[in-house]
């Protein structure tokens, strides 16, 4: 055997992160979610490492509920009722990332499973799933939701299997729409000819190649899913912890949607830190997972690599 | 030279649907392979030639049924008494069917019969998976078989030797290669199983002139090699004359000719071949040949003409090429205009009817004479070899019948030599 | 430059900027192309054929690369640096520290460039794409894709198309008639140069060149071109208006019901150019055609309606580049014999580009040799093909599979096409070359005129 010289796949990772870094819009992107991802790990394992207490409760002051200025005690203020913005925040932002990975995550694995065996087997298979797809993007996605919230609850874990349910669709389509094209070309044939198996050829073959795509409408999704929880929140359909958390969180449960919706009624009286803070957390991770799409797609575009 | 039969292909036929609609089955199909019998012998290297879309890359796929064939048989190396049967066109039991027709094989079966062919695709570009190394590509097919890690590497680096590649290639990616390395990437792959059989389609197409002569020169050494059977698809004919013994001619899904490599370039018989090779051109400003022009463009292989599917740009077509009325329209207003032709008087065409595609009816605004209607046909006839399909012409008063001839399907017929041709011309049929 | 060349490209050097470097990609190309001769461009890929035609073109993209030395002469204008007052290029390279390189470009400078350059790309230099499918717009009908530019760009033309057929006397015209049917050259020729009567001319020759047509048809049809709708005092006046302002309308035309009055002729006459065009380039049902969409016409029809519309301003240069080379062979030899009718009918000087030596072979007069960036060998056809000079010439023929090797070896010339951003000092071929001497890895070999006609770059000779 020769002596293995150099690594061909680092190689490319390398030209590939080269041209992500190229662009200042990406990397900033890139180190804004890098730090709410920090956050995030630090709420979970150590609060107490950022002075956190109950990570799961926004922990109300009902002494002194009304909305404080931003001071040298409270960074961005306070909002209704006597709630710390900037604890609340760094709470919300555990949560928000979670829910966010988690149905963005599950979908686009269903999704693109899906989309691979629809793509790669056609027919009446093909049929079933894209018409099915058909059907959930013609229900608005808001409806969908509260619709299921409605009937099966409002705690979390039931709002984001409601928000993956209209998740997945749209994998499948952009999948499907790759495996037909990759499909078509020589080396698949290639495989076929060499009696390849249609599992390999599928997960060898189809999969890494159709990745590409898959990342920038991954972290292009990110951003949404956070934004449709601020909305839910937004129209009163609070989502509750479930479970007994729900008594500990005494109704006020840490998310950046919440947060908004709460201060909306005190930020039109002059109290304008209750939402614009809460807002611009949100905004800022929206912004940047896009940042980081773009930058993706750049990067990941072999017209690029001439 | 073993003369032995390797591939015997019966009735091939591969007819793509067109969809027309969501769900609705269409009954429109794109004929690129219509009905065609081939036979390769062990050793040999044959020249499929044609257009595009004439369906050469069609046939190369069905042969190592890399697409699902609509039709016939395909036998591989079948055993001496089954190809005696196949021979005298007997018919085979279901058990014979199920053994050596590669149509009709169970899928492990035909598993296992993939070893024993393979194909090397035109685009080197898009043949290579982007996203795996030059040692898993090649080893793909090994891998598939079951071959440990080790061997197969080993393997590997053996074969990348054979097609003049180094060894640290292996650990290359397909896009840091330039189009001739690449397509010896492909070679390797092929040959990684040891195949009796190998499909070429288009290997050099897309290659430089330069280093098409060095994938060429590789081909005839592993040929030697390995003694390897071929099928080399190409529309460039000097290639194809440079490498193979045998040549085959396609025309819209039909071989039309087929015949020794010597035999054919000295003296084609199909007119379809004798256009071809006289338009290829030769790098030699003096070598002048006369250019045989073909006119018009290839017909549509969803709507084949009748009978002879070349008749309609033949320059030598006659009585039973197939012509129908639907041909005959134009060039009969372009022949009975009375400025072109002075003795149709004052007769000028008014309506033309056509009842089926054998019958017509021509009615004028004066009337016209018989003799001078034949004459002018008669005149016409080597300009416009539509009028050649006119069975008979019967004229009353302002009104011209005209009935044409029976149109007569052209079968691959052996004239000696093993020399085959698809051509009224040369086997001239009874015409009624 | 003398008064037989068309074009003069001298030391031309293009540079394009790319992620791992700078490509070199045409490194001094010098030649030039004579008046009505077809020069083929031979090469393999990525030597630099087509950056030849695209630097004529002025259509190399700033973002991409740009000329950086040398000079493309075409009729005493610079297409290199058209605007003489320009003191600034407004596409350069810009060198910064550790050899990074960077295209810059001024916008403002490239539009103004752009703008000047296309005054003459389109009228005096036409070119033909490889791919006619891409060239074509899908959505808008033949008809329509070829007369648009003629209603924009030559309204005068088509003005004096319609004069020079209606004003001229019977006497004349029969005169004319006669001439072109009986192919009475000198007078013909005499009658081409009446700015006057040379539209009429050419209107009558159209007819002449079609092969469908019997002579008694073709003298009818002759006879019938003056069968127009006189034309009534608006619209003469209009149309006289256009020829002596240059196509330039004076506002009083534009208004809506009186420029719809006028220009219908101009339509007419402009759907009357185009189905010549298509006759030109022997399309005989051109009335069906032009109702056509691009993707219901064949390969070799799109590849013909292509070429007509490279004709429509009577182009001075012809670029063909690869017109054959998405073809089929049968097709290949129609659009062959037709571009040799071609240079015949119009008269126009040729540079047709192709990597296909036997198509070289059948329609050059002179043959140009690129290797890697430079043009190593040039001369007439026979010279090149039968007394190569240079070692890469000698190889390229020799590895083309003919009758002459069958069943025996190719010849093939060692090693592989050199990497343009870092190409071999000295004599780009030299690594390759059997004949390499010391001389060849220091120093760029100069032209030399070895025979009449017939220059080679090699330091062999």
């Amino acid at each position: 055997m020769v002596e293995k010289k150099r690594n061909p796949k680092l190689e490319s990772f390398i030209i590939t992160m080269k041209i992500f870094l190229r662009d200042p819009g990406a990397v900033f992107g890139l180190v804004v979610v890098m730090i709410y991802i920090l956050i995030a790990l630090i709420d979970e394992f150590d609060p107490g490492l950022i002075g956190l207490t109950d990570v799961n409760s926004l922990m109300p002051n009902y002494y002194n509920p009304s909305p404080l200025p931003p001071s040298s005690q409270h960074i961005f203020g306070t909002t209704f009722p006597g709630i710390d913005l900037f604890q609340g925040i760094l709470k919300a932002i555990r949560l928000d990332i979670g829910i966010t990975f988690f149905v963005v995550g599950i979908g686009a694995i269903s999704g693109i499973l899906l989309g691979l065996v629809s793509g790669y087997f056609g027919k009446w298979i093909d049929e079933i799933i894209m018409r099915t797809t058909d059907i959930f993007f013609s229900i608005p996605f808001l409806v969908l939701a509260i619709a299921i919230a409605f009937f099966m609850g409002r705690t979390i874990l039931i709002i984001s299997f409601a928000l993956i349910i209209i998740w997945w669709p749209t994998y499948a389509r952009v999948v499907r729409g790759q495996v037909l094209y990759i499909k078509e070309l020589a080396y698949i044939e290639a495989a076929r000819a060499s009696a390849t198996k249609n599992h390999k050829i599928i997960f060898k073959h189809i999969l890494p190649n159709t990745l590409a795509p898959i990342f920038v409408q991954f972290s292009m999704d990110l951003a949404s899913v956070a934004l449709i929880f601020a909305t839910l929140s937004f129209l009163g359909f609070v989502p509750t912890l479930g479970g007994s958390s729900s008594a500990s969180s005494g109704g006020y449960i840490p998310e950046l949607g919440y947060l908004s919706s709460i201060g909306y009624s005190y930020a039109v009286v002059g109290d304008w830190w209750t939402i614009v803070f809460p807002g611009f957390a949100l905004l800022l991770f929206a912004l940047s997972m896009n940042l980081v799409g773009d930058g993706l797609r750049d990067a990941l575009d072999p017209r690029f690599r001439r | 030279m073993v003369e032995e039969e390797l591939i015997i292909g019966r009735n091939l036929k591969k007819f793509f649907p067109i969809k027309t609609g969501l769900t609705s089955r269409s009954n429109i199909y794109v004929k690129a392979v219509n009905d065609v019998d081939i036979v390769i012998k062990k050793g040999e290297v044959v020249g499929l030639v044609g257009e595009t879309g004439c369906g050469k890359s069609t046939l190369g796929r069905l042969l190592i049924r890399l697409i699902e064939p609509s039709g016939g048989e395909l036998y591989f190396s079948p055993p001496p008494e089954v190809l005696n049967k196949i021979k005298s066109n007997q018919k085979l039991s279901d058990e014979e069917l199920k053994n050596y027709s590669i149509f009709h094989m169970h899928k492990n079966k035909l598993r296992e019969m993939r070893k024993k062919f393979n194909i090397v695709f035109q685009d080197p570009y898009s043949s290579l998976d982007p996203r795996m190394l030059i040692k898993d590509i090649v080893a793909e097919p090994l891998f598939s078989f079951g071959w440990k890690k080790k061997d197969a590497y080993a393997r590997v680096q053996e074969l990348l030797e054979k097609v003049g590649l180094p060894a640290e290639f292996m650990y290359r990616f397909p896009h840091e290669l330039s189009g001739g390395q690449r397509q010896r990437v492909a070679i390797a792959r092929a040959l990684s199983l040891s195949p009796e059989f190998i499909v070429l389609d288009e290997p050099t197409s897309a290659l430089d002139v330069s280093v098409q002569a060095q994938v060429l020169n590789l081909l005839e050494d592993l040929r030697k090699e390995f003694n390897l059977t071929m099928l080399f698809i190409t529309h460039h004919i000097l290639v194809v004359r440079h490498i193979s013994d045998r040549i085959m001619v396609m025309y819209l899904g039909k071989i039309v000719e087929s015949a020794m490599k010597d035999e054919i370039f000295k003296d084609p018989k199909h007119p379809y071949t004798q256009a071809l090779l006289s338009s290829v051109p030769i790098p030699d400003p003096r070598v002048k040949i006369e250019r045989i022009i073909l006119e018009g463009d290839v017909p549509s292989p969803i709507n084949p003409p009748n009978g002879c599917f070349f008749h309609p740009r033949c320059r030598h077509a006659f009585e039973p090429c197939g012509f129908t009325t639907d041909e005959l329209i134009e060039p009969l207003r372009f022949v009975l205009d009375n400025k072109r032709n002075p003795e149709m008087g004052n007769a000028e065409i008014q309506e033309m009817n056509v009842i089926d595609d054998l019958n017509m009816e021509v009615t004028f605004n004066n009337p016209v004479q018989q003799g001078v209607v034949e004459s002018i046909i008669q005149k016409e006839k080597e300009q416009t070899r539509a009028l050649y399909g006119i069975k008979e012409i019967s004229v009353n008063g302002n009104l011209l019948k005209i009935k044409m001839h029976e149109p007569v399907d052209p079968k691959l017929k052996d004239i000696g030599n093993e020399h085959l041709v698809a051509c009224h011309l040369v086997n001239p049929p009874e015409i009624k | 430059m003398n008064d037989e060349t068309m074009i003069t490209v001298e030391n031309l050097k293009v540079h394009f900027v790319t992620w791992k470097g700078v490509v070199k990609a045409l490194d001094g190309v010098t030649f030039e192309i004579r008046k009505n001769e077809t020069l083929g461009l031979v090469g393999e890929t990525g030597c630099g054929k087509s950056v030849t035609s695209l630097s004529i073109m002025n259509l190399i993209p700033p973002t991409d690369g740009t000329v950086v030395e040398g000079h493309i002469y075409f009729e005493n204008i610079d297409m290199t640096n058209p605007l003489v007052n320009m003191k600034k290029p407004d596409v350069w390279l810009k060198y910064g520290r550790k050899g990074k390189v960077k295209l810059k470009y001024n916008r403002r400078r490239y539009v103004k460039r752009q703008e000047f350059v296309n005054k003459i790309r389109g009228k005096k230099i036409a070119m033909i794409f490889q791919e006619p499918m891409t060239a074509l717009n899908p959505v808008l009908k033949i008809g329509y894709q070829l007369t648009e530019p003629l209603i924009y760009h030559s309204k005068n033309e088509l003005a004096m198309r319609i004069l020079s057929r209606i004003d001229i006397n019977n006497a004349n015209f029969s005169d004319m008639v006669d001439a072109v049917l009986n192919n009475k050259e000198d007078k013909i020729k005499s009658y081409l140069e009446d700015p006057k009567l040379k539209p009429l001319m050419e209107q009558l020759r159209s007819i002449m060149f079609r092969k469908d047509l019997t002579r008694l048809q073709k003298s009818e049809r002759m006879n019938n071109i003056r069968n127009d709708k006189p034309l009534n005092s608006l619209e003469r006046k209009y149309l006289e208006e256009l020829v002596e302002n240059n196509g330039h309308e004076r506002f009083f035309w534009r208004f809506p019901i009186i420029h719809r009055i006028v220009f219908k002729r101009i339509i007419m006459e402009a759907e009357r150019k185009a189905m010549e065009l298509l006759n030109l380039v022997n399309i005989y049902n051109a009335d069906i055609i032009l109702k056509e969409y691009p993707h219901e016409l064949s390969g070799g029809m799109r590849q013909r309606v292509m070429i007509a519309m490279a004709l429509a301003n009577d182009p001075k240069l012809l670029i063909a580049d690869e017109p054959t080379t998405a073809l089929d062979v049968t097709t290949q030899a129609q659009i062959l014999d037709l571009m040799k009718d071609l240079k015949y009918r119009i008269g126009s000087s040729i540079l047709f580009i192709t990597h296909d030596l036997g198509v070289i072979a059948d329609i050059a007069d002179r043959v140009a040799v690129m290797y890697a960036g430079n043009i190593v060998e040039i001369g007439p056809k026979d010279d090149i093909f039968y007394k190569p000079k240079h070692p890469y010439t000698q190889g390229l023929l020799k590895s083309i599979p003919t009758n002459k090797t069958m069943k025996e070896k190719l010849h093939v010339i060692p090693g592989s096409i050199p990497n343009l951003v870092n190409p071999p000092a000295g004599c780009r071929f030299h690594p390759r070359c059997p004949h390499a001497m010391e001389i060849c890895t220091r120093e760029k070999p100069v032209m030399k005129e070895i025979e009449k006609d017939h220059y080679v770059a090699c330091w062999l000779y």
